[in-house]
């Protein structure tokens, strides 16, 4: 897959490498056509300059020899120096000289007395001299004269191929004529001449006989083509040249010049082809185009940018393609454990609801919560809290065969989905499954992983949990009623103890409702004022007065009377309401007892219990403070009880919150002692004043010697730690008397008297002296 | 071949064996000749259709006494602007009919003068003329010369202890009539020249003899004639005279200054 999807990265990249560099060329050859052109403008203007002005030398060749009655060869070598040093690109100037066939002697004689000794006219075919005219045109001068060009003195131009027709043209048109670029033997490079003929008298005739009859000779440039191309200086502009006849056909329109351009890859081409002294030439000139022309930074800084594009959209497309796949997991996972979400499992069991409804087969799901993981939350903090979800969703992922990773294509497998709903609320879903027993190994298997140790943050933690189980298609054809039941089934296992799993019966629901009911009247019960505190006297074991009051909060419920407290504690303390509630519970015992001080009984001290969750909260001791400023109860009448088990969980904390009300004057006492597993060494930390023995260790005196061994013990240790010991659940004389014996100090129980409300308390309460 | 100072026969048979031997000793690639003696005592006795190619100049005015073309030989000849003096001439003086020709009596010499006669016939001239041997003999002949319409005057080499401004003071208190010459370095003592120039016939015979030492071959190339030739007008003698020359004519003739004193 990564290596396909590599391939296609590297083929994206190459496409953007080749777009670039092609766009970099682009713009080069554009540059280097522009160059070219920049470049051909003044060469073509010299060419046009140096065609244009063959016809000026040859005018004013012809205008000397019609101007002078006696023009001398030192005259006209001497003008035709000065003109071939003006205009370089002509070779030579040269001289024909018509000589009649007859004079072909005279000619020669003359020439030998000039000193031109032994010059004969010679033919260009060695073989065959033979003119169509009557004439010879010999060559009789050339400038410059050079041991070669000498070579040429003599020769019959007439001879020469293709001449005779360019040449009868001259005398009869008296125009300037051009023969075609030819590359005659001797001459060995190629070249053109151009003709102007000479004609006798002082004035050039007018008519093509009398041009015909008058005619003299001719004046003709010699070009040499290479040469022509060399004096227009083309290396310097790193251009080649070439001039060519052509045809009148090929391109020729109302005899007008036409210009071209091409470009191919290796070269720039200025194509011109134009007509003049009745020739048809073609000029080309052309540049090759090399690697060194091109701009190579260009094309690094065009592939570096075509690389920064690609990465910037790929990263783009990569960016997205991130935050799709985030969105879709996001929608349908648990981002804290990775396991689908409510979403997702809600899904997983449609389908497996209808899947099981095709195959008529079985599924369940199983709502397991983690029993008090509030307290986890409120005393390691939330981090510790997730870090405990986390790790309860991979033990739940590992054991269900559920893959712990996101794979958006598989997500709704409907083979054992374990996923989290929220909160510490986990489901697990099970298709396909042949029996009840089948389920109950897997919920065990659950509990039993749940209650292994979990370490966090350094922390040993030990939790349980609670399932409830539903089967669909029994207890439910719909994805919201089976999780209702399995919620319910979830609560009665919580209701039973936890630790433990329930399947679910339909009479749960009625429990769940009338708890479902019993805790939206306990969240309107304060606002209602309908808690009232009942005290139940403590007597001291010695003198068998009231010392003091254990506060016992009732909940006169105004429709359905009074509610027992374990009914509703646990209910207040689940939901977490039992914090405002204790709050109350403290303002309205410090009032109270404050109130029967101001009413003239002896001062006693009034016992709160204090919740595990009040403990937690970070408010309570000043809370405590308001309460007693408030009531303006001295503290020392104000005593809390704290369970043995909230004093174990976190006893640095509880022990510098102990302190705290210690500091204070408020009297601390441990409740419910012998039940938890307090240790020796920790409860001599603890700044405590008393303890009290738990009522299920002073229910069985006498009868059970092994609670009066116990009860006996406590006393004794309690004594030896400084504490004083007050036994509750106190009902009968054998009790007392045993408790006396042990020199317990204080006494609490129906023997004494049940908690009454205050008015009635206040009636066993003594007037002062 | 110092010829001139050595005019005997004998010295210039002699040397020409000498400047075989010193070829052949050689062995060059070309040899470059000048003047007509070279032609005459060293290329036409020893070296006509030899391997070792010469190219010849200076000749004056032809080359049929030597024969050539040779396979081995080629180069320019030496042409004086007779008939263009002359027509100068007439441009001066209304129709001259006897001039005087004034030279030393070596070949060169006999040469022009021989040219100078054929051309003085064909513009109807009586042309006199002296060949002498020294320089008293010069300014006397040049005393007498003064007689006829015009002078011409030819090269002085040969002439021993030529004093240049004993000359050229005799020349201008003796000048009446107009003296013309083809000679470059007689311009200073004659009042018109139209005169060849020398340097033509080395630049000539230079590149023809590169041309040979490229490979090309004596016999392609063919013989030439010079063709390039200058006007002097000498005003110090000139103002010493009554002669009237056209204006269009001094203002483009060259002007003899006193530094000219040869142009060979």
């Amino acid at each position: 897959m990564n290596f396909k999807k590599n391939k296609f990265n590297i083929l994206i990249a190459c496409v953007f490498s080749i777009v670039a560099i092609t766009l970099s060329l682009m713009l080069d050859y554009q540059r280097l056509s522009n160059d070219f052109k920049d470049d051909i403008s003044p060469i073509n203007y010299t060419f046009i300059q140096n065609i244009t002005s063959v016809k000026n030398v040859l005018v004013s060749l012809a205008g000397l020899h019609h101007a002078s009655d006696n023009l001398n060869e030192a005259e006209l070598s001497s003008f035709s120096a000065e003109m071939l040093k003006t205009y370089p690109f002509i070779n030579s100037i040269i001289g024909l000289e018509k000589v009649d066939i007859n004079d072909e002697r005279k000619f020669e004689l003359k020439m030998h007395n000039q000193g031109y000794v032994n010059l004969k006219i010679k033919s260009a075919d060695k073989n065959n001299h033979s003119t169509k005219n009557n004439f010879y045109l010999p060559i009789d001068f050339i400038e410059p004269m050079t041991p070669f060009s000498a070579s040429m003195l003599g020769l019959d131009i007439y001879s020469l191929p293709y001449m005779p027709d360019v040449i009868d043209l001259s005398i009869n048109s008296g125009n300037i004529v051009s023969s075609k670029i030819s590359k005659f033997v001797n001459f060995k490079k190629p070249y053109l001449f151009i003709f102007k003929s000479l004609y006798l008298g002082r004035y050039p005739p007018t008519s093509k006989d009398e041009r015909h009859a008058m005619f003299d000779g001719i004046v003709a440039l010699k070009i040499d083509i290479n040469h022509f191309i060399n004096s227009l200086k083309l290396e310097r502009l790193n251009l080649t040249g070439k001039i060519k006849n052509i045809n009148t056909s090929a391109f020729f329109k109302n005899n007008q010049k036409t210009i071209e351009y091409k470009t191919s890859l290796k070269q720039l081409k200025f194509i011109e082809k134009f007509r003049i002294y009745d020739q048809n030439y073609q000029f080309t000139l052309q540049r090759e185009i090399t690697a060194g022309m091109l701009n190579k930074t260009n094309m690094f800084l065009f592939w570096v940018t075509s690389m920064l594009l690609f990465i910037f959209l790929h990263t783009i497309h990569t960016k997205r393609k991130a935050s799709k796949n985030e969105i879709e997991f996001l929608a349908y996972f648990d981002p804290l454990t990775n396991l689908p979400n409510r979403s997702s499992f809600k899904e997983s069991l449609n389908l497996a609801i209808t899947e099981a409804a095709e195959n008529d087969t079985m599924g369940a799901v199983l709502f397991m919560d983690i029993d008090e993981f509030k307290r986890i939350n409120d005393t390691l903090g939330h981090d510790s809290g997730d870090e405990l979800l986390k790790q309860i969703s991979k033990a739940m992922a590992q054991h269900m065969r559920q893959g712990d990773t996101f794979d958006p294509t598989n997500r709704f497998k409907t083979r054992d989905i374990v996923s989290r709903l929220g909160g510490d609320e986990f489901t697990v879903l099970l298709t396909d499954i042949k029996d009840v027993n089948s389920v109950a190994i897997v919920a065990n298997r659950i509990l039993q992983h749940i209650s292994q140790a979990f370490y966090l943050n350094g922390h040993e933690v030990h939790i349980t949990s609670s399932i409830g189980i539903a089967f669909f298609p029994q207890d439910g054809n719909d994805v919201d009623k089976l999780l209702k039941n399995a919620d319910t089934a979830m609560y009665h296992a919580k209701d039973t103890g936890k630790n433990n799993y329930q399947f679910y019966k339909q009479n749960m629901s009625f429990k769940i409702e009338k708890r479902l009911e019993l805790e939206e009247k306990l969240h309107k019960a304060l606002t209602n004022k309908e808690f009232q505190i009942y005290y139940q006297p403590q007597i001291d074991a010695k003198t068998n007065k009231i010392i003091a009051a254990e506060a016992l909060l009732r909940w006169n419920q105004s429709d359905i009377g009074m509610v027992l407290p374990a009914d509703f504690i646990p209910l207040a303390e689940e939901t977490g309401q039992i914090v405002k509630i204790g709050k109350w519970v403290i303002h309205e015992a410090c009032r109270q007892n404050k109130a029967w001080q101001i009413a003239g009984y002896d001062p006693i001290r009034v016992a709160v219990n204090l919740s595990g969750l009040q403990f937690l909260d970070s408010d309570l001791c000043e809370n405590i403070k308001h309460a007693l400023n408030k009531s303006q109860l001295n503290p020392k009448h104000l005593e809390l009880e704290i369970t043995e088990s909230i004093m174990m969980r976190n006893t640095e904390h509880t022990i510098s919150i102990i302190k705290n009300f210690t500091d204070m004057n408020i009297e601390v006492s441990i409740d419910d002692f012998g039940t938890g597993y307090s240790s020796l060494s920790y409860l001599k930390k603890f700044p405590l004043n008393s303890l009290k023995i738990d009522r299920s260790f002073v229910q069985d005196i006498p009868d059970n010697k092994d609670d009066m061994m116990i009860t006996s013990a406590i006393i004794s240790m309690a004594k030896s730690l400084h504490l004083k010991v007050i036994a509750e659940g106190v009902e009968t004389e054998e009790q007392i008397a045993f408790l006396k014996e042990r020199d317990c100090d204080m006494l609490q129980g129906y023997y004494f008297s049940r908690p009454v409300p205050a008015d009635e308390f206040e009636k066993m309460l003594t007037r002062k002296n | 071949m110092d010829t001139k100072r050595n005019p005997e026969e004998k010295y210039k048979i002699a040397t020409g064996l000498r400047v075989k031997q010193l070829i052949l000793s050689w062995k060059p690639d070309v040899v470059i000749a000048s003047d007509d003696n070279a032609s005459k005592y060293v290329i036409k006795p020893y070296f006509k259709d030899h391997e070792i190619p010469f190219v010849f100049c200076g000749i004056n005015w032809t080359v049929d006494a030597y024969n050539y073309p040779y396979s081995n030989a080629t180069g320019m000849v030496e042409v004086a602007p007779i008939h263009r003096l002359l027509e100068k001439v007439f441009n001066i003086i209304d129709t001259p009919k006897r001039a005087f020709y004034l030279g030393v009596n070596v070949l060169t010499e006999r040469k022009n003068l021989a040219r100078f006669e054929t051309a003085a016939k064909k513009h109807h001239i009586k042309l006199s003329h002296a060949l002498v041997k020294t320089s008293e003999q010069w300014l006397a002949a040049y005393k007498q010369a003064q007689d006829y319409d015009f002078l011409i005057i030819g090269g002085n080499a040969g002439i021993d202890h030529w004093k240049q401004s004993y000359m050229l003071k005799q020349i201008k208190a003796n000048t009446k009539k107009l003296s013309v010459t083809i000679q470059g370095w007689m311009v200073p003592y004659t009042i018109l020249g139209l005169t060849k120039i020398p340097e033509e016939q080395g630049e000539w015979a230079a590149s023809v003899a590169l041309y040979i030492l490229q490979g090309a071959s004596p016999a392609d190339i063919p013989i030439v004639s010079n063709r390039k030739w200058d006007i002097w007008i000498n005003e110090k003698i000139l103002n010493k005279t009554d002669i009237e020359i056209p204006e269009t004519l001094i203002k483009k003739a060259k002007k003899v200054t006193n530094k000219k004193t040869s142009h060979k």
